[in-house]
């Protein structure tokens, strides 16, 4: 009984760790994800500039942006 | 391209991306996938989309002259589709196991293009670009990928 209300305690203090680490969270933003060029001339570099805003609480960190 | 890794609450941040279309015909659809922080959504696919026409129209995109072996001539063709008013002026091989010539259709409207990958060519991979000139401002030049591997000679 001991030892299950001591693993009961750790799961909860990991719940409140996890709820706090939301409060502080960042949230990425983006305008639009999608970008439809149409009908274009091959031989054209298509150029897109996808913009985001960080609605978070939290810093955004972007780790990596990487294409197919 | 990214324009800052660190983004601050309220803040705004750029993706940058170019896709380049020498070469490809048809639909491209082309996916970046964004890892950040966000616990909510730690990976965003970011697509882009885009229907490539040719100005000149070609029969292949490309051309392999597979793997042969060394002293032995092979010719691959393709057609090249000549809208009105335009012209095609000349063509080259930047690859040097490659040579290439034009044969013009007798109404103007297509031309073959007549690559060979010579029988003196060097053992090993060999690749480069055919480059086709035009009349047209738009495409005043066209690249279509040429790649082959020479094995070593047959033994008789």
């Amino acid at each position: 009984m001991k030892r299950f209300s001591l693993l009961l305690s750790v799961t909860m203090v990991a719940g409140v760790v996890s709820l706090l680490a939301l409060e502080n969270a960042p949230s990425i933003a983006f305008e639009s994800s999608t970008k439809d060029f149409g009908k274009i001339t091959q031989g054209q570099v298509l150029k897109h500039v996808f913009n985001f805003t960080n609605k978070g609480t939290g810093t955004l960190e972007i780790h990596s942006a990487e294409g197919s | 391209m990214l324009s800052a890794k660190s983004i601050k609450p309220g803040q705004s941040g750029q993706i940058e991306a170019s896709v380049k279309t020498e070469g490809v015909a048809g639909k491209i659809n082309k996916t970046i996938t964004v890892v950040s922080n966000d616990p909510r959504q730690p990976q965003v696919q970011l697509t882009i989309t885009a229907l490539v026409e040719q100005e000149f129209p070609l029969s292949d995109q490309s051309l392999y002259f597979g793997a042969v072996p060394k002293g032995k001539e092979v010719v691959k063709e393709l057609t090249i589709t000549i809208p009105p008013g335009k012209k095609i002026l000349s063509v080259e091989s930047t690859d040097q196991n490659v040579t290439v010539k034009l044969v013009p259709g007798a109404d103007g409207k297509d031309a073959k293009v007549v690559a060979v990958q010579r029988a003196d060519a060097k053992e090993g991979y060999h690749f480069g670009n055919l480059v086709i000139k035009t009349t047209s401002a738009s495409t005043p030049e066209i690249k279509v990928q040429v790649r082959g591997t020479i094995t070593a000679a047959q033994a008789n």
